[in-house]
């Protein structure tokens, strides 16, 4: 993974945002604590990969994902969530993500993906 | 009709006693009445007979003493008349009615009657043609104390002379001329006659009392042999309605009377058997509605055992997500931070404390992390599409594989006893390995100082319910469990052991395992003596007939 690969990560969570934002502040990430701030900014920034969490107020991590899958296949969507169950990996990872993790995760398994992801 | 109205109304003894008797002495009166006026008149009748007799052979033998008026011969026939017992005088009359000669007989002066009469008129007489003698009463102040008879003398020889008197052989045809020349009167007393008659009177009196007295007797033991018997069957009859049914009427009496009590005791006896059977069907039928509400009671604390799980269950997976978000940020931040410490120059001893810090956060996020993958694994259903044929006998023996060093370690004994043709269950036997380990673990820590442990697998094929079951028993010689606590054993974080020891999910986690498997695990335990773990697993429906064949 490079820096001057660019980073999205939503979460509704702050810790967890400001978390992964830390643990990507070299590639200067871009945050959003909902889906919809998400696709507002994504109007605005060029975005390789998206770091989103699946369950949220509003608009939810597979709708996101869906939406941006559509506009544009090429960025790169991984799905972080506490609700991991059998049925939603397998629906996230039909609709395009390239990795479902379960929280709590290490640095090193969401590094892992990222590196994946983006290869 | 109640009892008391019919104690008032004279009971069938009495009024049989009653009426036999009223007859007895009714029959027995009249009888004797008659017996006495036949007596008295026979006795009368032979006075007036005989009376009759003396006075024709008076007047026979008269007729020459008044023929010939030889006052001496008649002294003489008058005399031999008084000596006759009731003969009380004797009188001979010319044929116009003038006394010739009289006698009396002294025994009966004073003569309770006028005897002065001293003349005859033989028109004042009856006489009766047959007998040709003529009777009149002799009245004593009104009674009857005498007889009068009165025979007219007939001339039978013409003329004869006081020497023809003693040769001649007289004929006795009274009515030889039919010529009247004159009369005798004897008076005969009635004083012996009514006396025979009183004594008669008296003894048929005395008899007549002691036939009465004997017919009441007969009649009192007659209708005691009848109505003893009555008696009896009645008084067992009322024992019998008051309940008491072991009751017979025992009657030694006549055929009729036995047959009947046989009869009685006969109804008695079904009557008994008959309670009898009710009884049993009552104590059958109560037995069976207890054996229900206890089966509908256990029931019912299954189901509400399952919905509390179920309940817990749901909590449960929503606590473990919305804990995951904080531990992830914890975990995540923890590593982060190590990550960064290397990059910094705080010097070797605080670098080393800080590392140990960082490190104790993350040991302890993931011990989080772990209690929460146990709660989702209680909540979650186990997947389906993960089941497979499990033979329950292999998967124990593989868990005692794994656990036999810690029983060893802790001396306990272990003892299996396998059924061998235990037919196979649906499940997934890494889960039920899993089950079998956790309940094996919680036996083992409740007995600290070693113990016996068994395990029993054996079929359970309930009739007409399900398919049956396989059950696998674990009974421990531990602490046993307590009432109370034997209802929250299964829920989650739910422990007896103190903290850090053990989550509390072991056995809650096992539960929800069985569960999926469409079981249940069963608790029976008593304090200080031990507790059984039986965990029930239904038999695979389309090999539970194959297997029994």
């Amino acid at each position: 993974m490079t820096a001057n690969q660019r980073i999205m990560i939503v979460d509704d969570e702050e810790v967890m945002r400001d978390f992964l934002l830390e643990v990507f502040a070299e590639n200067k990430p871009i945050g959003a604590d909902s889906a919809e701030t998400a696709l507002e900014l994504l109007q605005q920034n060029e975005v390789d990969l998206i770091i989103t969490d699946l369950k949220m107020p509003g608009m939810d991590g597979l709708s996101l994902l869906k939406q941006v899958k559509k506009q544009n296949s090429k960025i790169k969507v991984i799905v972080v969530t506490g609700y991991a169950s059998l049925q939603t990996a397998s629906d996230c990872i039909q609709a395009g993500a390239s990795d479902f993790l379960k929280k709590p995760f290490s640095i090193a398994q969401i590094r892992n993906a990222v590196a994946e992801a983006v290869k | 009709m109640n009892r008391q109205r019919i104690s008032e109304r004279m009971g069938l003894r009495w009024r049989l006693i009653i009426g036999v008797s009223s007859l007895l002495v009714a029959s027995s009166l009249l009888l004797s009445v008659f017996l006495l006026n036949e007596f008295s008149d026979a006795a009368h009748q032979s006075l007036e007979e005989r009376g009759s007799s003396l006075a024709r052979n008076f007047a026979h033998n008269a007729e020459f003493g008044i023929m010939l008026e030889l006052d001496e011969d008649l002294e003489q026939l008058i005399d031999g008349m008084l000596t006759e017992r009731d003969i009380m005088f004797a009188q001979a009359f010319s044929k116009q009615g003038q006394l010739l000669v009289r006698g009396i007989n002294h025994d009966f002066i004073p003569l309770p009657f006028d005897t002065e009469n001293l003349t005859l008129n033989a028109e004042e007489y009856d006489f009766n043609t047959d007998q040709q003698v003529a009777f009149k009463s002799l009245d004593a102040d009104g009674d009857a104390s005498g007889l009068e008879i009165v025979a007219p003398v007939y001339s039978q020889t013409a003329n004869i002379s006081k020497e023809q008197l003693g040769s001649a052989t007289l004929s006795h045809d009274h009515k030889g001329s039919g010529e009247v020349i004159g009369y005798v009167r004897i008076g005969m007393s009635l004083e012996a006659t009514e006396k025979k008659i009183a004594a008669t009177q008296q003894m048929v009196i005395y008899f007549t009392l002691l036939l009465v007295m004997l017919g009441i007797l007969l009649s009192v033991t007659l209708v005691k042999m009848l109505a003893s018997p009555i008696n009896t069957l009645v008084e067992t009859t009322e024992k019998i309605a008051a309940g008491d049914l072991g009751q017979r009427a025992s009657v030694k009496a006549d055929a009729e009377l036995e047959r009947l009590a046989i009869a009685f005791n006969t109804m008695c006896d079904s009557l008994e058997k008959t309670q009898r059977e009710l009884e049993v069907h009552n104590q059958n039928l109560e037995r069976k509605v207890k054996e229900r509400t206890r089966k509908l009671e256990e029931a019912q604390k299954q189901v509400i055992q399952s919905e509390k799980m179920a309940a817990v269950g749901q909590l449960a997976a929503g606590v473990a997500h919305e804990l995951n978000n904080p531990l992830g940020g914890i975990l995540g931040y923890a590593q982060f931070a190590m990550e960064q410490l290397k990059n910094l120059e705080l010097g070797e001893e605080k670098a080393r404390g800080f590392e140990r810090y960082l490190s104790d956060i993350e040991v302890q996020a993931r011990r989080c992390k772990m209690i929460v993958k146990n709660l989702l694994k209680f909540s979650r259903s186990s997947d389906k599409s993960e089941f497979g044929v499990v033979d329950v006998n292999a998967a124990l023996e593989e868990t005692f594989v794994f656990t036999s060093h810690q029983l060893g370690m802790k001396d306990i004994e272990l003892e299996t006893s396998l059924q061998e043709d235990l037919p196979p269950i649906k499940g997934n036997v890494n889960l039920l390995q899993q089950v079998f380990t956790n309940i094996l673990i919680n036996s083992m820590q409740s007995m600290p100082e070693g113990g016996k442990l068994t395990v029993v697998t054996r079929t359970n094929r309930p009739v007409g319910e399900f398919g049956g079951s396989v059950e696998v028993a674990f009974t421990d010689t531990g602490t046993g469990i307590s009432d109370d606590i034997k209802s929250k054993i299964f829920e989650p974080f739910f422990t007896t052991k103190k903290v850090g020891e053990g989550t509390g999910l072991g056995l809650s986690v096992s539960y929800g395992i069985v569960r999926d498997h469409g079981g249940d695990i069963k608790i029976d335990s008593k304090v200080g003596e031990g507790s059984t773990f039986t965990v029930v697993l239904p038999i695979l429906k389309q090999t539970a007939k194959t297997a029994t064949v």
